[in-house]
């Protein structure tokens, strides 16, 4: 989980899921408390769901926070 | 009605020899500065406690230290020099500007060290007058006024930070003023847009700046540009003063003041204009922002505003490190999406042996790219004869510092503190440099 997915690929990462800050990729402290809690959940419930997707070679997937921005 | 079009006439005098003298004077080249009035200039702001004068020229056997900025003198003849510092906050870029072309007034401080590590420390800037390196600074080739100050220990760093550029920016006034006033300039250059040939292709200049807060900002007219929207401004704009560079984070990866007076894309835009091309104009955004969502609201912002200035090319340069990267790239390829070609200017990484990875992030569109070298190759300073703007140097500021005598030698493990090196815009060089 980073927002450098350019380097992730580089470094051959066969998953990579797009992170939302530079120094928080899987979160948001500028949020509300459940806010953020809700988005976090949703990036990891992410990265768990990807890892059982076949893929070939380096994959970016997107996160829909949609709501918890 | 009023006219869109701003005509700035900038008024050279050339400078090939600086010294002390009675009273500031400029003639057949040789500027005469008065050491006791300048430091007097400067200690009228009462958060300075002590001010000495050095001058510098190019080849000498010298290294700067404790850089916080430097400004090319200039002096607005209708009023307004330094907007948002020295003079009311009015737009710049049109009527008439006299500058000392040559010369460059540094301010040297040995700023505190509060958050030592973080992204606001002020690091140590070094520039060298002499042998390979001098060439990655913008002083090797000046006749340097230096002001060597020290400011009270009870000011806050926001404090600090205006209180450098202060010292520096009333001193590049002055001498501006008092040398060239009632005076003939050398060389007269117009800046004025408009007027080309409608089938040229025009060209938009995008000049991405970092601003991060005290000593990892930009100012514009006087303010930080931290939570800048991208904006279009006229490039007159920044050869006039507008732009005022604080980041004395980033040693390498800054656009000292003098650079922005003098950016030679605009200048380049310029010269080129009506010819091979017509200069379109230029956007302003910042970069470095921590949200991705910010990082896509700049670039739509960004290219959208090429857009309107009917770009069919651009020009991109950054500023800064790491993802500040993001927001150029992000810029370019929603540039390249609404058909306007784009050319990126920017430094690498590659490691130490240049066999690493040389940019951070990268997208496809970016297929245009000009590189000003790298900073990670490790770099011994040599031994000088003399030090100015102190007599150490603090390094490793992650580690609680240590410090080195300013003469050296000084064994840098990359060159994140050779002043400008990065050189954004391309004031320096292309390439790289063997040592």
């Amino acid at each position: 989980m980073t927002t450098l997915t350019t380097l992730a690929t580089e470094v051959r990462a066969n998953r990579i899921v797009a992170g939302v800050r530079i120094p928080h990729p899987v979160g948001n402290p500028t949020l509300a408390p459940d806010k953020e809690i809700a988005l976090r959940v949703a990036v990891v419930k992410r990265a768990l769901e990807v890892l059982t997707l076949r893929v070939d070679g380096p994959t970016v997937f997107a996160v829909d926070h949609a709501g918890a921005r | 009605m009023a006219s869109a079009s701003a005509r700035l006439e900038r008024r050279s005098f050339e400078v090939s020899d600086i010294g002390f003298g009675p009273r500031i004077h400029l003639e057949g080249g040789r500027l005469e500065v008065d050491r006791a009035a300048l430091a007097d200039l400067v200690l009228r702001d009462d958060r300075v406690t002590r001010c000495n004068v050095e001058l510098v020229s190019p080849g000498e056997d010298a290294r700067i230290v404790h850089i916080c900025d430097t400004a090319e003198p200039q002096w607005r003849v209708g009023g307004g020099t330094f907007p948002g510092w020295i003079s009311p906050i009015r737009t710049v870029g049109e009527g008439v500007t006299h500058r000392l072309a040559g010369v460059g007034v540094t301010v040297c401080c040995e700023l505190p060290w509060r958050k030592t590590g973080g992204i606001q420390t002020p690091r140590e800037n070094i520039a060298e007058m002499r042998g390979p390196l001098a060439e990655l600074n913008p002083l090797s080739k000046l006749r340097n006024v230096v002001l060597e100050i020290a400011l009270r220990d009870d000011l806050p760093d926001e404090e600090c930070d205006r209180a450098v550029h202060v010292a520096e920016l009333r001193v590049a006034e002055h001498l501006a003023r008092e040398a060239t006033h009632g005076h003939e300039p050398d060389t007269v250059q117009v800046y004025e847009l408009g007027g080309a040939d409608p089938a040229l292709p025009r060209v938009v200049y995008i000049c991405q700046i970092t601003s991060q807060g005290p000593y990892a900002g930009t100012f514009y007219y006087g303010g930080y540009l931290d939570r800048l929207m991208p904006t279009i401004v006229h490039p007159n704009e920044i050869l006039d003063g507008a732009l005022v560079d604080g980041n004395i984070a980033g040693p390498w990866i800054r656009t000292p003041t003098i650079v922005h007076q003098n950016n030679p894309l605009i200048t380049g835009l310029y010269r080129d204009h009506g010819r091979e091309l017509s200069f379109a104009g230029m956007v302003l955004l910042r970069g470095h922002y921590y949200g991705m969502d910010d990082k896509y609201r700049v670039a739509q912002e960004a290219s959208k505003l090429a857009r309107w200035l009917r770009a069919d090319g651009a020009v991109l340069t950054w500023e800064n490190a790491g993802n500040g990267i993001m927001e150029s790239l992000y810029t370019l390829q929603e540039c390249e999406r609404l058909g306007i070609k784009t050319v990126f200017l920017t430094w690498e990484h590659g490691g130490a042996l240049g066999d690493d990875t040389p940019l951070q992030f990268y997208v496809p569109e970016a297929d245009a790219i000009v590189s000003t070298g790298s900073m990670d190759e490790p770099v011994v300073l040599p031994r000088v004869a003399r030090a100015i703007g102190g007599d150490t140097v603090r390094l490793n500021p992650q580690l609680g510092g240590e410090r080195h005598a300013a003469l050296g030698p000084i064994e840098l493990s990359w060159r994140l503190e050779l002043y400008g090196g990065a050189g954004h815009v391309g004031e320096t060089r292309y390439g790289r440099v063997d040592v």
